[in-house]
């Protein structure tokens, strides 16, 4: 007991100053904003780094996901001869949340895991002190570019997401279920509203901004070599998971239960 | 340019770190146009005293000066001022890695003038040629060796011709020759460009090569200060351990 109050006090007082390192971070890269046109040659990097590289993980992981919930749900809704209705479901589920959430979790752990080790490796190898030594804002150098990248590039990914999640679907209503191509598209744009695709896009921009600011305060709180860099990128993915999961229940919350 | 005799000075500096007074009350004086070296154990605060007279680390209390200006109550804009004033050479160079290495010597001059291409271009090859790194613009930092990275980093240390240059442990880690050339390069520095030097070694032979002044830390503060000649005859045992070298004396004794 005489260990674990400190330690919990600790921690909790670590949390709580890298929270508000994070957010003020933030804020700095929103002023900075005005830099971007110096800045462009970082920012289309990074976003070509999350837009493009990512793609080959998110094809994959979208249409599985669109198969997997068009099997679960046919599966039950066949027993009621209501197979034809896995499109709705489909379609709703992809825009709402299983495309912001995938999306989410795949930018976090190939771009966000990315940026805190880049980030911190300058931090130990004192590249980010070389830059405050020449007068060179670290904000607008490095996370500016890369917190507005990944805030842009996230609501296309999941739209992207969305597009192949309800593609994977057909595939299995049209295979499975007996659901003719036109049925299941049919439906599918019939069911959707405005705000299932506003939400989603809302949420992912959340998430995007989130990940990249994670990523970006984990890198450049991180101390102690090797070791360190190795943390700071673990923790980059744990704590963008977790706040993905936070985050998309209380927007969900805001926006769909009364 | 200001009246005061010193380039740099640490007026009663304190900083505590991870629960250590790493900085006890630190003074120092650095004179303009002098070669001043920092001498001290490992952990006894020398980089972090570097770290203060740039403002890259913020003291607990007492105030540092630069040619007679406070730094430590100045703003983002003032401290940016006050940093045109420097070049740092770090440890290992501290080269971005994602630049080639004509990139990064041409930073500075692309982030704060409106220099044209060619002029800049001309700079960088100067700069380069004067740290032996002729026609090297085009490699990367991770193809070149230690050596190389720190001549580098002096190169873009100097391309802003800054009044004061900093070397954090400018020789360590490198081979006799080319530690030798390191010590010639920061002679040269203050030949060539007249600029005053702090330098932060453990070298001693590179101490006493490039020295006008040399400083002890001990405990967080400066234990003794004098010319190469006089830190060779001095009398205090810390500073004859560690000057010497020797596995017995009071630096051990407190170790253990």
């Amino acid at each position: 007991m005489n260990r674990l109050i400190p330690a919990t006090g600790a921690w909790l007082l670590d949390a709580a100053e890298s929270s508000g390192y994070g957010l003020v971070k933030l804020y700095e890269s929103a002023v900075a904003l005005p830099t971007l046109k110096s800045r462009r040659g970082e920012f289309l990097f990074q976003l070509h780094r999350a837009g493009i590289e990512t793609l080959p993980v998110i094809v994959v992981v979208a249409i599985f996901t669109g198969m997997i919930l068009a099997a679960q749900t046919g599966v039950q809704l066949a027993k009621f001869q209501q197979a034809s209705a896995v499109s709705y479901l489909v379609s709703v589920t992809m825009c709402r949340e299983m495309g912001p959430f995938m999306t989410g979790i795949i930018l976090a752990a190939c771009v966000g895991s990315a940026m805190a080790a880049e980030i911190g490796t300058m931090r130990v190898s004192e590249e980010i002190d070389a830059l405050e030594v020449m007068s060179i804002n670290p904000v607008s150098y490095l996370l500016m570019p890369r917190i507005l990248a990944l805030t842009l590039i996230c609501p296309l990914l999941t739209l992207f997401t969305n597009l192949l999640g309800v593609a994977g679907g057909s595939v299995i209503a049209v295979t499975q279920f007996g659901v003719t191509f036109h049925e299941y598209y049919d439906k599918a744009l019939d069911i959707l509203e405005m705000k299932d695709l506003y939400s989603g896009l809302f949420k992912s921009m959340v998430f995007g901004t989130t990940i990249a600011t994670v990523g970006c305060t984990m890198g450049m709180r991180t101390t102690g070599g090797a070791i360190g860099v190795g943390r700071a990128t673990l923790g980059s993915v744990v704590i963008s998971l977790l706040l993905i999961l936070i985050l998309g229940f209380f927007m969900t919350s805001f926006f769909y239960v009364r | 340019m200001s009246d005061s005799p010193y380039a740099l000075s640490l007026e009663g500096v304190t900083k505590r770190l991870r629960g250590r007074n790493v900085l006890d009350g630190m003074t120092l004086r650095v004179p303009k146009g002098e070669t001043f070296v920092i001498i001290g154990p490992s952990g006894t605060g020398k980089s972090v005293t570097l770290k203060h007279m740039i403002g890259l680390m913020p003291p607990d209390s007492g105030r540092i000066l630069v040619e007679g200006e406070d730094i430590t109550t100045a703003s983002p804009e003032q401290l940016d001022a006050a940093r045109t004033k420097f070049g740092v050479l770090f440890q290992n160079g501290a080269l971005l890695n994602s630049l080639t290495v004509g990139e990064n010597v041409a930073l500075p001059l692309r982030e704060h003038t409106t220099l044209p291409e060619d002029e800049i271009r001309r700079i960088v090859k100067e700069k380069l040629a004067m740290v032996d790194m002729a026609g090297a613009e085009d490699a990367t930092p991770d193809a070149i060796s230690g050596g190389m990275k720190k001549r580098v980093g002096l190169a873009r240390a100097i391309v802003r011709e800054p009044q004061i240059i900093l070397y954090d442990e400018p020789t360590s880690g490198l081979d006799p020759v080319m530690s030798n050339v390191i010590n010639h390069l920061i002679l040269n520095m203050k030949k060539t460009l007249h600029v005053t030097s702090v330098v932060v070694t453990h070298d001693m032979g590179s101490a006493y090569l490039i020295a006008d002044r040399i400083a002890m830390i001990h405990h967080g503060r400066i234990l003794q200060e004098g010319t190469p000649k006089e830190i060779l005859q001095t009398k205090d045992p810390v500073v004859r351990q560690f000057i010497d070298g020797s596995i017995q004396g009071p630096l051990t004794t407190e170790a253990a």
